[in-house]
């Protein structure tokens, strides 16, 4: 039976929130359950779809996919319905279907307000992240793009603390700022490849290898020579994309708007919605504009260097826990930029196996956070210590999501961070130093939260505190055990995404007039160091 | 030895640690506290014998066959051009020696803690990281791929920040734990951009490949000397070389176990052991050589002069640890790896057992550690003295104990192989710390246990109990006649070396075309001579110690009072590294943290995003004027806009 | 022949009507003059699409002059109810009281 497994995942959280709306709102345990269900449901179906692609893409071409499915959407404009999955978005949508799981069970965990409203939300922001995630098309994807905002703008604008107002309509305003960006690019590809090829097409198989012209523009009357077109269109998308992950300097909307968010929230958006930035770099900016990207790639990966620096240094200063595990992520989305932009197969295939890792780690680490927050009234660096003693398994957890987040090796999330580092280093040693230096300042910042939070003789909030619950233990168990298994097998994500790294890699290279002058790849290896 | 057996044994060895430290994390506060020291010690006896079982299998396997590699499991694998990294595992001589050393001290120390924790809550945890050091040990010398090795380097260092912290409420180890890690994750942050150039360079990170190609790096040349400087760096923060050496003292802050398993017998020399195993690099790049060489004689004499200042009998011999590994680094920085090994070897034996010792006297004193006012313990605790005397007569190098064959094996070695064009200079600086490895030796024994006891504590004090005796007194045995037993058995089978068993064990790993000759040749006369020297060297140390610390009274500061101010005031303060690095990292990271904060991020990162939103209420402003709400008005902007469309179109109609 | 002949003189009737109902428009203060005038210009264009679509041979002129003539009966219907409505809550029906429209 042929079942279209992508739609029916898009579709799957969209059908519940429809469901849900027949619901009365005073059936509590009703919504919570068909909410819990539905993203479970959704998980099942993309984890069984995860683990069972292995292999060769099937569909052929320089970028193919393992599932993928094609219908005609706006004929009169080339516009597709074309959703594919391939090894790089496959770990992805796993770890989005996971953190929507998440969510759906912390908030059934606890009263909310409004509760059906957040709900349906919440399935609505997974089908829209799913569909970033899967759209090949890109009108598709400038829809589902923007189409994410608007649950994220209700959830953000309606749940959080008092300070929400103010930060969500900064991330909304500096999302959508880049966006508009992004569609400008968008549609001068859009006709440029129609006025070459003759067909009118938004399919990014199609686009590959553009159209746009390559001489520089010229300001009339002023004679200024400035960026070529494709260089222009490469810039919209990547101001939407920096936005997005965010790189220093257009990160201020992030520490304010995560300080403010209810932890239901900050799991799927600092553990997914974030990274969908740093995917959409790979899928769409790395393949289209291969020329660009080249000769940008050294101040990118310079911002993503700063960006880690100053995320640790930010996460450094702080007082508020929650701040500073924002600002570690930051720091590591930085790190995640930086393996995109070395524009190598360790680089890339680093920031795909870390994106998953950091998704995992940012979510638990928000969720210990909250717990600190709710035992002990505060988040006060200052207020807080000697959690040890009361809460060693709070303590067990924290310990391990800490190890995790510095980037200890044994880890996951070393794994990843190894590999963004040698690809960084392949693109220049510098940057792979500068990293370093950012991975010791990591482990400074995250082990003084750690152990400030932990040691020390207990403070008067933390005098009298209990253990976490068993339900809140299962709720971390899982995120703790993959960091611990992500760490010591990350093999499987890695056969995974190497293949269709390999696709993107190459289309990054393949166009350009010069490999880079400090590309090198690796020489041979030799197999696994069998005797 | 085949490739399976070398699989299910390294499997067995890593698996019975890494159990005992879950089960114990996991259910030990559950168990009744006999449980749970039958699990924390029991997993490392298990481990123990499966270690004897593959040294025989080791010593069994034929010449040319000493060595094999099993592949676990595929780390990760990135494909043509990205990283492939196998969890593979070598036993070889140079990693059975190791296993031998980590899980027979590892046992002393386990069933020494045992009596020495008896009174703490901790237990099931204190097992549980013991457990997890020694199987993240284990990781570091059965890897053979150089990322295997790194998270193995990262584990140790990471137990050892939990070990180190384990008194958590006490606000002076919470910062010590922290100080400690983050000074080794920043050694490997050294080694993992080894690994990248290694990487780079070769293509491969497996550690029997990079040695198959190290003939690939141009001998002496740039690459190689960066590479083998940044493996040393790596290798002086782990060993607490100078200038990362600042963490050892504080991190006797951990209980006293700690300190013998962790800060004396075993992690610390891991960068011994890193050297060595990477010597096909070391030996093709005579500048790091000679830098690693200077730098672990600099250290020794350096921690030798602090060591005499301390007064803390822990940090005394924490700075001792510190000078001993600095002479195992100048070995292997000069080429003489089984001498090295060796010392590494005699020194876990000699160190655990003065440590443990220590412990015994810092128990029956209820957590005194000031020697000054100690004296006269010898009365009390008898057996204990005679255990730390073997130890102290093992460290100072006295003839015929372990120190003395290591010791004068490696310095002998140095008479003629050292770096630069005069290599005796490093050896003669060596027969210096000879001299003053004996005077702080004694000097410790002296104050603590001969004179008149100078507390009334000292009278109260009791004997250990059993289970903290026994293994001081194995300790104590090895140490006293480990050396002696291997030196006969070399003149016996007319080996011309001083520990020619053991450098004959491991020649098959350290038997590379560029490498020199393996141990001290007795044939020669300067050998002799060097040997004769440095012992004399250690002799006047211990007599001059004797001389003057054995009087009822000791003073402490005997010897540094009467050197000139400044010299003792800077030995004291261990030359004020703390203070510099403060001043110089520290607070200027912090500084720049803050301003990040309070300039940085308002001034100029909010700046431009508030700048164009200011902009656009501004404009809004503007505009609201004109929204009068007045129909009429309206019209009139409407029909005036309409009229400028029908201008500018006929304008531009006629042009 | 006819029709081109009289294309100039229609289009300038169209421009004087037009002209006379934003005049109206602007200057009268009785909403419901002001609707009149309104539909003086609508049907001012109304006749601009008729002449052109005339003039040019084509339907497409006097489809959108009856999209146009519907599109201002619709709006006839809204505006009537809502001056009716502030009849009704005893405003008196001069425009330029009714300035709520900025708030």
């Amino acid at each position: 039976m042929n079942v279209p497994w992508l739609t029916v995942v898009l579709l799957l959280p969209l059908a519940a929130a429809a469901l849900l709306q027949v619901i009365p709102r005073t059936a509590v345990t009703l919504l919570k359950a068909l909410t819990v269900t539905a993203t479970a449901a959704a998980a099942a179906i993309v984890w069984t779809l995860v683990a069972t692609m292995g292999g060769s893409p099937h569909s052929a071409g320089p970028l193919s996919f393992h599932y993928s499915e094609i219908h005609q959407w706006i004929p009169v404009i080339g516009a597709t319905y074309h959703v594919g999955l391939d090894g790089i978005s496959a770990w992805i949508l796993a770890l989005n279907a996971g953190v929507f799981v998440l969510g759906a069970i912390l908030v059934s965990r606890r009263s909310t307000d409004r509760l059906k409203l957040f709900c349906g939300l919440l399935l609505l922001t997974e089908t829209m992240t799913a569909g970033v995630l899967l759209s090949v098309d890109l009108l598709l994807f400038y829809l589902f793009w923007e189409g994410m905002l608007i649950p994220l703008y209700f959830l953000l604008a309606n749940y959080g603390n008092e300070n929400r107002g103010r930060a969500t309509v900064k991330f909304i305003v500096y999302t959508v700022a880049g966006s508009l960006l992004m569609l400008v690019s968008i549609l001068s590809l859009f006709f440029a490849h129609g006025v070459a090829s003759g067909n009118l097409s938004f399919d990014l198989t199609q686009l590959l290898g553009g159209g746009l012209s390559k001489q520089p523009l010229v300001i009339p009357w002023v004679n200024i020579t400035t960026f070529t077109p494709e260089q222009w269109a490469f810039l919209g998308f990547a101001a939407a994309f920096a936005i997005k992950i965010p790189l220093v300097p257009f990160h201020t909307w992030l520490p304010d708007l995560y300080e403010s968010a209810p932890v239901a929230v900050l799991v799927f958006f600092a553990g997914l919605v974030s990274k969908l930035g740093a995917y959409s770099f790979i899928r769409f900016a790395l393949t289209l504009f291969p020329d660009a990207v080249n000769t940008f790639k050294w101040v990118l990966a310079a911002l993503a260097v700063v960006s880690i620096i100053y995320g640790a240094l930010m996460a450094l200063s702080q007082r508020d826990i929650k701040r500073i595990v924002a600002y570690s992520s930051l720091s590591h989305l930085g790190f995640i930029a930086l393996g995109i932009f070395t524009l190598n197969v360790n680089g890339i295939n680093g920031a795909v196996i870390q994106i998953v890792n950091h998704g995992i780690i940012i979510a638990a680490l928000f969720i210990i956070v909250d717990i600190i927050e709710q035992r002990t009234g505060t988040r006060d660096r200052h207020e807080l210590a000697g959690l040890e003693r009361r809460m060693p398994w709070l303590y067990a957890f924290f310990l391990v999501a800490t190890l995790a987040g510095l980037g200890m090796p044994g880890m996951n999330s070393f794994a990843g961070e190894f590999s963004i580092m040698l690809g960084a280093f392949q693109l220049h040693p510098a940057y792979a130093v500068l990293a370093g230096l950012g991975v010791v300042l990591a482990c400074w910042y995250m082990l003084r939260l750690h152990q400030g939070v932990m040691h020390d003789p207990p403070q008067p909030r933390t005098e009298a505190v209990g253990d976490i619950r068993p339900a809140q233990g299962l709720v971390l168990l899982p995120l703790v055990g993959l960091m611990v298994f992500l760490g010591v097998f990350p093999g499987p994500v890695g056969d995974v995404t190497q293949l269709s790294v390999k696709q993107t890699t190459a289309l990054a290279h393949g166009y350009a007039s010069t490999a880079g002058p400090n590309f090198s790849g690796l020489g041979p290896v030799s197999p696994g160091g069998q005797p | 030895m085949t490739t399976s057996t070398v699989a299910v044994l390294s499997g067995l060895i890593l698996l019975l640690p890494l159990a005992g430290a879950l089960l114990n994390a996991l259910v030990g506060w559950r168990l009744s506290r006999r449980v749970v020291n039958a699990i924390g010690t029991g997993s490392i006896l298990a481990a123990f014998l499966v270690a004897c079982v593959m040294l025989a299998q080791v010593v069994g396997a034929p010449d040319g066959a000493k060595s094999a590699s099993a592949h676990l499991w595929q780390w990760l694998d990135l494909g043509t051009g990205g990283l492939r990294v196998g969890v593979d595992v070598t036993l070889d001589p140079l990693s059975a020696v190791m296993l031998m050393v980590i899980t027979g001290v590892g046992l002393l120390i386990h069933v020494y803690s045992v009596g020495y924790m008896e009174h703490d809550r901790g237990i099931a945890r204190f097992f549980s990281y013991m457990n997890l050091f020694i199987f993240s040990m284990l990781v570091l010398v059965l890897a053979a791929d150089l990322l295997i090795l790194i998270i193995g380097w990262a584990l140790v260092a990471l137990s050892s920040y939990l070990l180190i912290g384990f008194w958590y409420e006490r606000p002076s180890a919470v910062v010590a734990a922290r100080k400690a890690f983050i000074t080794q994750v920043a050694g490997d942050v050294a080694l993992v951009i080894a690994a990248f150039l290694i990487v780079v360079h070769i293509g491969t990170l497996s550690m029997p490949g990079i040695f198959a190609a190290a003939p690939s790096f141009a001998s002496g040349g740039l690459l190689i000397t960066v590479v083998c400087s940044l493996l040393a760096i790596g290798a002086f923060a782990k060993s607490a070389q100078f200038p990362l050496h600042t963490w050892l003292p504080d991190a006797m802050e951990g209980p006293t176990p700690v300190s013998a398993l962790i800060h004396a017998a075993t992690m610390v020399t891991a960068g011994v052991y890193l050297i060595a195993r990477f010597h096909p690099l070391f030996d093709r790049a005579p500048v790091a050589q000679g830098m690693v060489a200077c730098v672990g004689i600099g250290t020794a004499v350096m921690a030798g002069v602090i060591a005499l200042s301390q007064v803390d009998i822990k940090r005394v011999i924490a700075y001792s640890t510190m000078s001993q590994i600095g002479l195992m680094i100048f070995a292997v920085g000069i080429g003489a790896y089984s001498a090295g090994m060796f010392h590494l070897a005699t020194h876990a034996v000699f160190k655990a057992l003065l440590f443990m010792a220590a412990g015994n006297v810092i128990h029956a004193l209820h957590d005194e550690q000031d020697i000054r006012l100690m004296g006269g313990l010898s009365t009390n605790l008898r057996r204990t003295e005679l255990c730390f005397l073997s130890g102290t007569f093992a460290l100072a190098g006295i003839p015929l104990f372990a120190g003395f064959f290591s010791k004068e094996g490696l310095l002998g070695f140095g008479l003629t192989n050292g770096p630069g064009a005069f290599p005796w200079v490093l050896y003669l600086v060596g027969v210096g710390i000879n001299v003053l490895t004996g005077l702080y030796a004694f000097r410790l024994w002296a104050t603590v246990f001969r004179g008149e006891p100078q507390t009334a504590r000292v009278y109260a004090a009791r004997e250990a109990p059993r289970v903290m005796l026994v293994p001081v007194a194995i300790l104590a045995l090895l140490s006293a006649f480990l050396g002696l037993i291997l030196g006969v058995w070399s003149l016996v089978i007319h080996d011309n070396f001083l520990i020619g068993v053991f450098a004959r064990f491991l020649s098959p790993v350290f038997t590379t075309p560029a490498s020199g000759p393996l141990a001290v040749d007795l044939s020669t006369g300067t050998a002799i001579l060097a040997g004769i020297v440095g012992t004399l060297g250690s002799l006047l140390g211990a007599g001059l110690a004797a001389r003057i610390w054995l009087q009822r009274n000791p003073d402490p500061s005997a010897v540094t009072a009467r050197l000139p101010r400044a010299l003792p005031q800077l030995a004291y303060n261990k030359f004020y590294f703390d203070e510099i690095y403060d001043a110089l990292l520290v607070r200027p990271l912090v500084a720049l943290a803050r301003a990040a904060r309070r300039v940085v991020e308002p001034r100029f990162m909010n700046s431009g995003v508030q700048t164009v939103s200011d902009a656009c209420s501004e404009l809004g402003a503007w505009v609201r004027d004109y929204q009068t709400g007045l129909i009429r008005d309206y019209a009139s902007y409407m029909i005036a806009a309409a009229g400028v469309f029908v201008v500018a179109t006929l304008v531009l109609v006629s042009r | 022949m006819t029709a081109s002949a009289n294309f100039p003189y229609l289009l300038a009737l169209a421009a004087f009507l037009f002209s006379v109902g934003a005049l109206g428009v602007l200057i009268r203060r009785n909403p419901i003059v002001v609707f009149m005038c309104i539909e003086l210009m609508l049907n001012a264009v109304n006749i601009v699409f008729v002449s052109y679509g005339r003039f040019l041979n084509s339907e497409e002129g006097q489809v959108f002059a009856f999209m146009v003539i519907v599109v201002a009966a619709a709006e006839v219907v809204v505006g009537l109810a809502l001056i009716t409505q502030v009849f009704r809550v005893g405003r008196e029906l001069d425009i330029d009281d009714l300035d709520e429209l900025n708030e």
